[in-house]
C-alpha cells in the first residue's frame, strides 16, 4: 500500500484491520491505521476490536514511555542532588576549613577529663607556658652567667698578661 | 547507590591528607594513649582557642612516669635533628631545655617543639617531664612573646 494514502471508506478499513491481524501489513500501514481508528468516526465489531487492541498496545506503549519518562526524570534528580550534595558540603568545607580538626578544648589528668571548656584549659596552658617561660629565663640565666664566666676568665687572662709585660719592661 | 558511594570515598579520600601524621617522630605519642594515664595529663586546644594565639593546634604533654619521659626526649632528639633552629640546653648528657622550630607544613604553617626536663632545674626540680607541640602562622617571635606574657 502507499504510504501517503488515505483509506477513504469503512470497508477499505475493516479490509485493512484484517490484513493487521493476519500481521500482513507494513509498518507504514501500521502507522496508517493507528491514525485513522484514532480519527475515524466509524465503528463495527472489528473496528472496535482492532482499536481496543492497538489502543492498549498504545496505553501500554505511553506507560513504557512514561516509565522510561519516569526512570530518565529519577537520573536526573539523582544528578541534582549529587551535585547539591557536593555544593552543600564542598563549598562550606572549602570556606570554612571543615577538613581541619575539630576545635577541642580538652585536658586529661591522671587519666581524668579535668576541663572541657575552653577558658579551664586556656588557663592549664597558661600554667605550661609559664612553666615554660620560667625554663627559658633559666636558661638565659645560665648563659648570661657563662658569658659573665668566660668575661672573668679574659680579663685575668689579660690583667696576667699585661703583668707579665710589665714584669719583662722592668727586667730589661 | 553506585553514585553516592563514589562520592563518599571521595570525600573521604579528600580528608586523609588532613587526617595524616605530619611526619614527626613526636606524633607517635599524641595516639591517646597518656588519656588515661593515670601519671600523665595531656592538653589538647585546636579551633577558635587556638586561632587566638595565631596557633591552629596546641598539644601538650607532662609526664611523671621516668621510661615515659626517656622516650619523649629520644624522641624530640629525634625531630630536633631535622629542626631548621633550635636552643637547646643539655644537663648531666640529658636534653634540659629545646626549643625547636620546625619546617613547615604542606599548608605552610610554623610548627613549634618545646621541650623541659624539670628534674634537671637548678632551681626547685620536679619529676616532670612537659612536651608541647604548637603548629599555626605564629612567627618563633611570636611564640617567645605568648611564653613570656
Amino acid at each position: 500500500m502507499n504510504k501517503n494514502r488515505h483509506i477513504s471508506n469503512q470497508a477499505e478499513l475493516e479490509q485493512l484491520i484484517e490484513r493487521y491481524f493476519d500481521g500482513k501489513t507494513t509498518v507504514q500501514e501500521e502507522q496508517m491505521l493507528r491514525e485513522t481508528l484514532a480519527d475515524c468516526p466509524w465503528s463495527s465489531e472489528v473496528i472496535d476490536e482492532a482499536r481496543f487492541t492497538m489502543g492498549f498496545f498504545a496505553a501500554h506503549c505511553q506507560e513504557k514511555a512514561r516509565t522510561a519518562r519516569k526512570s530518565h526524570r529519577r537520573q536526573l534528580i539523582g544528578i541534582a542532588a549529587s551535585i547539591t550534595i557536593i555544593l552543600a558540603v564542598g563549598i562550606p568545607a572549602l570556606t570554612h576549613n571543615w577538613f581541619a580538626p575539630q576545635p577541642q578544648y580538652i585536658a586529661y589528668v591522671n587519666g581524668k577529663v579535668v576541663a572541657n571548656s575552653q577558658k579551664a584549659v586556656m588557663s592549664l596552658i597558661a600554667q605550661d607556658l609559664n612553666t615554660m617561660d620560667m625554663a627559658t629565663h633559666e636558661m638565659d640565666n645560665a648563659i648570661a652567667s657563662d658569658i659573665n664566666d668566660m668575661g672573668d676568665a679574659t680579663r685575668m687572662m689579660t690583667d696576667e698578661l699585661s703583668s707579665l709585660g710589665e714584669a719583662i719592661e722592668l727586667d730589661e | 547507590m553506585k553514585r553516592i558511594t563514589i562520592i563518599f570515598t571521595v570525600m573521604a579520600l579528600a580528608t586523609l591528607p588532613v587526617l595524616a601524621q605530619s611526619g614527626l617522630n613526636i606524633n607517635s605519642l599524641f595516639d591517646g594513649r597518656y588519656k588515661t594515664n593515670p601519671y600523665a595529663a595531656e592538653y589538647i586546644v585546636t579551633g577558635p582557642a587556638a586561632w587566638e594565639i595565631d596557633l591552629e593546634v596546641y598539644h601538650s604533654l607532662k609526664v611523671t612516669q621516668k621510661e615515659q619521659q626517656d622516650l619523649i626526649e629520644s624522641l624530640v632528639n629525634k625531630d630536633g635533628a631535622t629542626a631548621i633552629d633550635k636552643e637547646v640546653q643539655l644537663r648531666n648528657g640529658k636534653l634540659y631545655y629545646g626549643f625547636y622550630t620546625l619546617s613547615k607544613t604542606k599548608k605552610g604553617r610554623n610548627r613549634y617543639i618545646f621541650f623541659l626536663n624539670q628534674n634537671l632545674a637548678k632551681k626547685s626540680p620536679k619529676n616532670m617531664v612537659t612536651l608541647i607541640y604548637m603548629e599555626g602562622k605564629a612567627t618563633p617571635t611570636q611564640i617567645k612573646k605568648l611564653i613570656r606574657k
